[in-house]
């Protein structure tokens, strides 16, 4: 089959068109994904060539392991979530923000500081978006991969929760409680390292959120 | 605090990320709306999760390489697996105690080996027989002609042991 036609197919058949050993097939379906891995990816390393790396590895892993794919499920999110492994195991094998357990108290617990809690952060309107992309990835670089994840997916590809669920395999209920526990340490990290973005948050009606 | 909503403070409170993200139900979206018509302490709540969203910035994209899918899918058809990536940076490991104490003994051989070479060639400059001097042919011709004499002796013995009388025959 011609790749112009090709490229109209859904990807159950072009799934199928691979395992019968046709490579263009292959090709489509890296073609209409390939801009959406690099975009995911990009969230976790400033090299260009280790996006690329990592991409690359990911759809040859999801080639080798297409006889087990089940047509039940999204393509998409099946390769979603071999790209997931691949990042997570690419910063694991370069000792970057280890991978820690959801049953870590450290990890999941709320802030301590409460202080902190009630502070409120913006960024400075002088602040460019690549500043703010900046100061965020940093911020971001030092949460545990579990939080990291979450975050990447909901804030920056902003997908819905129930292909976040579908991608990490866990219930809707655990991504609202990881997102909840995840940004609660972002925003104490970030107060950590940027205090100047800080501003008391005037609760006036403290005593009115009580009812 | 809210006077006519039906729904408390706490909960709304509880519902705020999930309502920021839109992920609530229409009819639960609706109770929370108008809730916050008439409370401040959650449109607060509200907003501080809202000013939170503003920091997710997402970096410069990454161009994809030009011909990417087609190579990857060469690749693919080739026999490749894929592979972690080699760490570009990654800073060496420290040597486990083992691992010193096997380069310290590496490093001692080494440094003996040199010493032996060291000394055999100051050995062999500091007036030591040359070969010429260590002329082993003339030691073999005199215990050739030690042996030649010695042979000579035996056979004289010989004949005059044969050339005696034999006594009381």
């Amino acid at each position: 089959m011609h790749k112009p036609s090709l490229e109209t197919q859904d990807d159950s058949l072009l799934v199928q068109g691979t395992l019968d050993g046709d490579p263009l097939c292959f090709e489509v379906l890296v073609e209409r994904y390939q801009r959406r891995l690099f975009g995911l990816v990009r969230h976790y390393t400033r090299s260009a060539v280790e996006v690329e790396d990592i991409v690359q590895d990911t759809f040859l892993k999801a080639f080798s392991r297409l006889e087990t794919f089940q047509q039940s499920s999204a393509f998409y999110t099946w390769l979603y979530r071999i790209a997931v492994n691949t990042i997570l195991d690419f910063m694991k094998r370069q000792g970057r923000s280890p991978i820690r357990a959801v049953e870590d108290p450290e990890a999941v617990g709320a802030p301590a500081d409460e202080t902190l809690e009630r502070k409120s952060i913006r960024p400075d309107a002088r602040l460019e978006q690549a500043e703010i992309s900046e100061i965020t990835r940093s911020v971001m670089d030092d949460l545990p991969e579990i939080f990291r994840t979450v975050l990447v997916m909901r804030e920056l590809e902003q997908m819905r929760y129930q292909d976040i669920a579908d991608v990490l395999q866990v219930s809707i209920g655990t991504v609202e409680s990881r997102l909840f526990r995840a940004r609660a340490r972002f925003k104490k990290r970030l107060l950590q390292l940027h205090p100047e973005f800080a501003a008391s948050q005037s609760n006036p009606s403290n005593e009115e959120s009580t009812s | 605090m809210s006077t006519t909503s039906p729904i408390q403070c706490d909960v709304v409170l509880a519902l705020v990320p999930t309502f920021v993200d839109d992920e609530v139900t229409e009819s639960v979206g609706g109770t929370v709306r108008r809730h916050l018509m008439d409370c401040s302490a959650c449109r607060n709540a509200v907003q501080e999760e809202q000013t939170l969203r503003q920091w997710f910035v997402a970096g410069p994209e990454v161009d994809v390489p030009t011909g990417f899918a087609a190579h990857v899918a060469r690749r693919a058809f080739a026999g490749d697996v894929g592979r972690e990536p080699v760490p570009a940076a990654a800073a060496p490991a420290p040597e486990p105690a083992a691992g010193r104490v096997l380069a310290f003994s590496r490093a001692l051989v080494a440094v003996a080996a040199g010493g032996l070479v060291a000394i055999t060639l100051v050995l062999a400059g500091s007036g030591n027989p040359e070969v010429a001097d260590l002329d082993a042919g003339k030691g073999l011709q005199e215990a050739l002609s030690e042996l030649e004499q010695e042979n000579q002796r035996l056979e004289q013995e010989r004949e005059e042991s044969v050339s005696l009388p034999v006594e009381g025959r």
